[in-house]
């Protein structure tokens, strides 16, 4: 190997030693998405990255490497948990609303609103309260302006607040209070 | 509800993050090329088992690389038929230019890469093509493009395409493993061309990812 060669090579590989700081992140993402194998996912996006490192901004790898692990989360829901195959007439085209891992302790409360609210305002909301993004990064990671994020994380703060605003005034029937119920 | 203390309530309930640990064996395992020291320290599996964390089910074996060349093979074993639906059995391999002046090179059983290979000689084409398999179903159908290996000469030759199967994903049924990494299902993960005297071992233009 000369030395321009090696040269270039050390110059990839701390290139990509700046993206693979992101591990942790990007596993901590899949888990709270509600990966089977969070840290799987985490090694095979910075697998993707290594592969396609051209492709990877190098301002901020993290919306690029969500984007990855949503698409490798889309395809461990599709496949099946068992055996890791599926039969090809099974695979859905259409990908399946992404899913709160039950196994989260959540507050009741905040996980049903959650799981009422539709997956793209949940991801929104999530981007910034959970993963710590920026607007401009969630925006990115979403595919969409940050004009458009705005908005939609607008929305997505209101749904989410009716939501539960909705399900404080609707307490269940108890025992002691067997024909009161809070309007 | 206010927007602040709905955001803080969020916050508050987020689920914890995970551990940082020292992924030097994973760095090592996905940059390293054949032959570098750090290899020795990092184990043939792949990433999960690296990080001493269970290995994902439907990732367990590591991504298979499929050359022309007897090495290449060596390590996969000569029996890998695809399981394909239909009465009739395809070819082996196709190989067909298109509009376009790529080269696209239709793979459904895998032995048969050398002999794609050979036929991409005798046409005219001096490149050869060496395919990485990974676990799973594509996540997107269809043909790879194959890149040359970082560090290595471009071929002068036109772009190839490789199409595993019909549609980018090839599954091993009970029967047809002999020899290979095991049944279950399969895409091509990226694939690499280099020149007839060339030699590779990484690429790019895989079918998973962002973008």
């Amino acid at each position: 190997m000369t030395r321009d060669r090696q040269s270039n090579r050390n110059a990839v590989e701390a290139r990509f030693a700046e993206i693979f700081a992101h591990l942790d992140f990007i596993s901590t993402y899949a888990r709270r998405r509600g990966a089977r194998d969070p840290d799987g996912i985490a090694a095979e996006a910075m697998a993707v990255a290594w592969r396609r490192l051209a492709d990877v901004p190098t301002a901020d790898a993290r919306p690029w490497l969500i984007v990855t692990a949503r698409n490798l989360l889309l395809a461990e829901r599709r496949s099946e948990p068992e055996t890791g195959r599926q039969p090809l007439a099974d695979i859905e085209l259409e990908a399946p609303a992404e899913q709160l891992p039950s196994e989260l302790d959540l507050d009741p409360d905040l996980a049903r609103g959650l799981r009422v609210l539709p997956e793209r305002d949940r991801e929104a909301l999530l981007l910034i309260a959970w993963d710590d993004l920026t607007p401009a990064l969630a925006a990115a990671s979403l595919g969409i302006s940050p004009t458009a994020f705005r908005v939609r994380l607008y929305r997505a703060r209101r749904r989410l607040s009716d939501l539960l605003i909705e399900q404080a005034s609707v307490k269940p029937v108890s025992a002691h209070q067997p024909n009161w119920r809070q309007t | 509800m206010k927007d602040d203390s709905l955001m803080r309530r969020l916050r508050a309930a987020r689920p914890v993050a995970a551990e940082p640990g020292n992924h030097a064996a994973l760095f090592a395992r996905i940059v390293a090329e054949p032959g570098d020291p750090r290899l020795v320290e990092a184990p043939h599996e792949r990433s999960s088992r690296l990080l001493g964390r269970r290995v994902r089910p439907w990732a367990r074996a590591g991504p298979r690389v499929l050359a022309g060349s007897t090495l290449g093979l060596a390590g996969v074993g000569a029996a890998l038929v695809l399981a394909l639906s239909g009465s009739a059995a395809p070819p082996a391999f196709a190989i067909a230019r298109s509009g376009d002046g790529s080269v696209l090179v239709n793979i459904n059983r895998l032995q048969s890469l050398p002999a794609a290979n050979h036929k991409l000689t005798a046409m005219g084409i001096h490149e050869q093509i060496t395919v990485y398999m990974a676990t799973g179903a594509a996540p997107v159908s269809g043909s790879v493009t194959c890149t040359p290996a970082p560090g290595a000469s471009s071929p002068s030759g036109p772009p190839v395409k490789v199409l595993v199967g019909t549609d980018g994903t090839e599954v091993i049924g009970s029967g047809q493993s002999a020899g290979n990494t095991g049944e279950g299902t399969f895409h091509l993960d990226h694939c690499v061309v280099t020149g007839d005297t060339g030699s590779g071992n990484t690429g790019n233009a895989g079918n998973t990812g962002a973008g």
